[in-house]
């Protein structure tokens, strides 16, 4: 557990980092960032406005995922990738389901109609 | 029987693994990500809490999303998030070339950029309670108030940190504490700039439409 | 700032003299503990043990003595949560009917209902959070570094920091007995009863910051044992060869670690509307009272596999030691337990099918909650073919294992049923749902005690009385049955749960077996506490060397018994799935290693016994809102990390001709067991911590 001889900066995590990848994360995201600005001012400009944004946003965290957290398969990063994969659904079940059960619940118990 | 696992050390590589030791840099950064998606949980919880308060009756009379939202100055917070992580990038690019001078103006610069999005996201609440509008008021703004302060509060957790590992990169150089540390910080800051993507999408921008 | 009703002093707060209660069973509860800790304060300060207490236990980061302090937490804490549930019974026998008598002022029975409704809520707490979830940790804890080969947790001044903060959890239970009182909503914490308006006084504030407290450290675990499972395993101890204890720790951590964090929001966003007024889960301004029942469930329901993977790790360790055979199905027990891993993430909605959801959303968790049946049933058949055409022996943990498979079996048929939506709204909040529960934490207790009982002699060189042993289980399995059929019983009949009184005097007979029951369980704690204090006597006779059991199959058995505190002098290599059953086959079982080298280990700190003190202030400022303490706490927690994290003189290096010293006595000790003679003082072995730094 002692590594006193050795130098840390040669840990393959140190020797992961990529300044390109940091330059193409911030413009790509930006860009993306700002088009969702253009599409939420300017709602007539695509069909679905909120489904755009959603893959908008999808979009900017797989590339920040990828290109900074640089998530693969490589022997350094595999159990970060598997930790994130396996914990990842549970993000999306946990906000998916509660919405899905209190959408339907809202129309079934609430005086939806009284308030409108 | 001590001279049986002798016989097996020659034969077959033996029963014993003399001098055998674990990756400390590589253990600590994988624990430290796993806090940051138990983390991510908390922003779920406060997440499925936003979208199901987010209702026309949870609002209570009190005002709506659209009310709440300045699309310019989410879009200012959005730059600073990324011009901090960008300048945190530029730390870990000079750990990689072991430049010390390097990752401390790196950390400057990410410190102050975040401190500028922190700076700008207290401006903001502070003008909305300005305008009388305050977390108390309706299920509604709690959890609006909720989500937003939360990721504040870890961007504040985060400048902490960095004036921390400031201070003991200078005092201290690279050592195997000083260099994992920089590394879980990364996953840190990182990970808040992506929290900032859903939140900015899912919220503000949602307002703004 | 919400302001409470009732007087508030800037320095203590709520707290006035007027916060202990007067009430004759605390008092009798109050001496009782003032006695047992001028007791324990007395012999240690007698027999000279502060320094070695605080040497050995209250500073160290040695995974094992981690682990049993969390189980001592465990089991005092199973204790007063039994103590709630024979009070429970009392009241439900007494207050039967309208001419029943009542005492203590009450109306029925001996306990008013304000009274009762804390018993309950205290005993569902305790026994999940502070029972339950520490004896599991503790035993993961202890276990786990020893079956992958590892010297110690990945980080082990995180383990302690876990322990501190579960045991200051712990200790805000205990303290909202004599200063103040406790919640009254149910261990569920049952929204809008929970919020201010409602719940006026401390009681939910204790409850609340008691588990908040303690969860950060449950999360925090978590992480270093799926840690210590990726990145500290033995050479050649490769994923096909995990122990299955193992890789159910693995599964059941990935759901504390993921799920702990929600139980954290939902009572953060009480909190928030008890102490700043919000409306999260007000009735009216907006608020949705479901919502805490959604997050609080997206927790819970993963915690209660978080209990049972365990569990089942244990059985499918004992059921193949005591069959002397090999488990069947290695793969499909694994795949089985990722399986109710990932599945627990999805059925959280049948703990309130009755909320109203619609028909689809009800049928999609009912379906799913089915689903959990499937790899359950794997492992019940997996852990029947173990057993079919091995040889055999019920000895204790064998007969706690098998125990918990009958309880399973009724447990999980049960569960089938109440998975159904349209028989839950029948029975919903009927004691019939309480049996259910109880009988599958049932499973979990069964579990432990077989653990318990097969871990021991690891950690402590002897083995446990074994026929006081079977007497424990004997008597407890009649308890178990004499409770809880009664109550299957009652429930079907339509008595709901959290009672003080019971208007039909029909119910009376099953009361009464209850109470009988609990009488049963009462007789097998004097049997557990008579094993204990037995074998701790004649442990000179019942020394074993590594294998305990002589037909014991995995990692953890190959080292010495009990376990030094550096776990392997030599870093063992990993040949097969049953590492001693291999060694064994090859005549290597006794083979020690020939070299021994200097082993770098964690060194002692006082830091996390410090962080535990200053989130205990906090809670208890947070609790009675005296704000000097919890600004003062919060601050000092900070600081305290921050100067920790100066310290760079953190290990310190054992010597080679130290480590020797230690394995020969420990040879020289398992000998002398072995020809049945008399003492080389086992636990010492665990005591000589930093003695070459």
């Amino acid at each position: 557990m002692a590594h006193d001889a050795h130098d840390p900066l040669k840990h393959p995590e140190v020797r992961l980092v990529n300044g390109r990848a940091y330059v193409a994360a911030f413009v790509a995201a930006t860009v993306l960032m700002t088009a969702a600005l253009g599409i939420a001012m300017h709602p007539g400009m695509i069909p679905h406005a909120m489904v755009g944004l959603s893959a908008v946003a999808a979009l900017a965290v797989t590339i920040q995922i990828l290109f900074l957290l640089q998530l693969d398969f490589s022997s350094t990063q595999i159990w970060t990738t598997v930790s994130f994969l396996l914990a990842f659904p549970l993000f999306v079940i946990a906000v998916g389901l509660s919405l899905w059960m209190f959408h339907s619940l809202d129309a079934r118990t609430m005086l939806t109609a009284l308030m409108h | 029987m001590a001279t049986a696992s002798g016989d097996m050390e020659s034969t077959r590589g033996g029963l014993w693994e003399p001098h055998y030791h674990h990756d400390v840099i590589a253990t600590r950064t994988l624990g430290f990500w796993l806090y940051m998606l138990s983390d991510a949980m908390i922003f779920a919880g406060l997440f499925a809490a936003y979208g199901v308060l987010s209702h026309s009756y949870n609002e209570a009379g009190g005002p709506s999303l659209h009310a709440l939202v300045n699309p310019w100055s989410a879009y200012a917070e959005t730059l600073a998030v990324f011009a901090s992580v960008l300048a945190y990038g530029g730390v870990m690019v000079a750990l990689k070339r072991g430049s010390r001078a390097g990752v401390l103006g790196g950390l400057v610069a990410a410190f102050v950029l975040g401190a500028i999005f922190v700076g700008l996201e207290v401006h903001e609440l502070g003008a909305l309670f300005d305008a009388g509008i305050y977390p108390e008021e309706s299920g509604y703004l709690s959890a609006f108030f909720a989500l937003v302060m939360t990721h504040g509060i870890h961007m504040a957790f985060g400048l902490l940190w960095m004036a921390v590992m400031f201070f003991q990169v200078a005092t201290q150089g690279f050592t195997d504490k000083t260099v994992y540390r920089l590394l879980n910080l990364k996953l840190f800051w990182h990970f808040q700039a992506i929290l900032w993507v859903l939140v900015y999408t899912f919220v503000d921008m949602r307002g703004v439409l | 700032m919400v302001n409470v009703q009732g007087p508030w002093s800037p320095i203590l707060g709520r707290l006035s003299l007027g916060a202990i209660p007067d009430n004759p069973i605390i008092a009798g509860a109050f001496i009782f503990s003032v006695v047992l800790g001028i007791v324990v304060l007395g012999y240690l300060t007698y027999a000279d043990r502060w320094g070695y207490l605080w040497r050995e236990w209250l500073t160290t980061v040695d995974h094992k003595k981690i682990g049993v302090m969390y189980i001592i937490i465990g089991l005092v804490m199973l204790f007063r949560g039994f103590v709630d549930a024979l009070m429970m019974r009392t009241q439900q026998v007494l207050a039967d009917g309208p001419h029943s008598p009542g005492f203590l002022g009450a109306a029925h029975g001996y306990l008013v209902p304000y009274h009762f409704d804390q018993v309950y809520s205290a005993h569902g707490t305790i026994m999940i959070l502070f029972a339950a979830t520490p004896i599991l940790v503790g035993l993961m804890n202890v276990v786990v570094p020893l079956q992958i080969g590892a010297r110690d947790m990945a980080f082990p001044y995180l383990n302690a920091l876990g322990l501190w903060l579960t045991a200051v959890g712990a200790a805000l239970i205990m303290l909202s007995l004599f200063l103040g009182d406790f919640s009254h909503a149910g261990w569920v914490g049952l929204t809008p009863l929970t919020e201010l308006a409602y719940s006026p006084g401390v009681g939910t504030d204790y409850w609340m910051w008691a588990i908040q407290i303690s969860s950060v450290g449950t999360t925090l675990g978590a992480a270093n044992l799926i840690a210590t499972i990726v990145k500290m395993r033995a050479p050649g101890m490769t994923w096909g060869r995990l122990p299955i204890f193992t890789w159910t720790a693995l599964s059941t951590n990935i759901i504390a670690l993921t799920s702990f964090p929600v139980l954290g929001v939902a009572l953060g966003l009480l909190g928030l509307d008890r102490y700043f007024g919000t409306h999260f889960f007000t009735a009216g301004f907006g608020g949705n009272l479901m919502l805490y029942s959604d997050l609080f469930w997206m927790w819970g329901h993963p915690e209660v596999y978080f209990v049972i993977l365990p569990a089942f790790g244990m059985m499918s360790e004992i059921i193949p030691t005591f069959s002397e055979k090999p488990l069947f199905g290695y793969v499909t027990m694994v795949a089985a337990s990722f399986a109710i891993a990932g599945v627990s993430w999805s059925v959280w909605l049948h703990h309130f099918f009755t909320m109203g959801a619609s028909p689809r959303v009800n049928t999609f968790f009912s379906v799913a909650t089915m689903v959990v049946g499937i790899p359950t049933g794997v492992k019940v058949f997996n852990w029947a073919f173990t057993v079919y055409r091995g040889r055999s022996r019920f000895e204790t943990p064998m007969l706690w294992a098998v125990g918990a498979l009958f309880m399973l079996l009724v447990g999980g048929l049960t569960g089938m049923m109440l998975a159904m939506p349209p028989v839950n709204y029948s029975v919903h909040n009927s004691v019939f749902v309480v049996a259910h529960f109880h009988t599958m934490l049932m499973v979990v207790v069964y579990g432990i005690l077989g653990a318990v009982t097969y871990w021991f002699p690891k950690v402590f060189g002897f083995r446990l009385n074994e026929s006081l042993g079977k007497r424990f289980f004997w008597f407890f399995t009649a308890g178990t049955i004499m409770v809880f059929i009664p109550m299957y019983t009652s429930g079907f009949m339509g008595m709901t749960r959290r009672l003080d009184y019971l208007a039909n005097p029909a119910l009376l007979p099953f009361e009464v077996a209850e109470e009988l029951g609990i009488g049963l369980y009462l007789v097998s704690i004097y049997y557990f506490v008579r094993q204990l204090y037995v074998s701790l006597r004649d442990r000179n006779a019942n020394r074993v060397s590594a294998d305990a059991w002589g037909s014991a199959r995995t990692l953890e058995w190959v080292a010495p018994s009990p376990v030094p505190f550096y776990n392997f002098a030599v870093t063992p290599r990993v040949h097969a799935r049953d590492e001693l059953v291999w060694r064994r086959e090859q005549g290597l079982e006794g083979a020690v290693p020939a070299h021994f080298e200097d082993i770098p280990m964690p060194r002692n700190t006082a830091v996390p016994l410090v962080i535990g003190a200053l989130a205990l202030g906090l809670g208890f400022g947070l609790v009675w809102r005296m704000w000097w303490l919890t600004d003062l706490s919060f601050v000092a927690i900070i600081l305290t990390v921050i100067a920790r994290s100066f310290v760079r003189d953190t290990d310190y290096v054992v010597k080679a001709a130290e480590v020797e010293r230690i394995e020969k006595r420990l040879r020289q000790g398992a000998a002398e067991a072995a020809r049945n003679g008399a003492s080389a003082s086992g636990i010492d072995v665990l005591r000589p911590r930093e003695s070459s730094p």
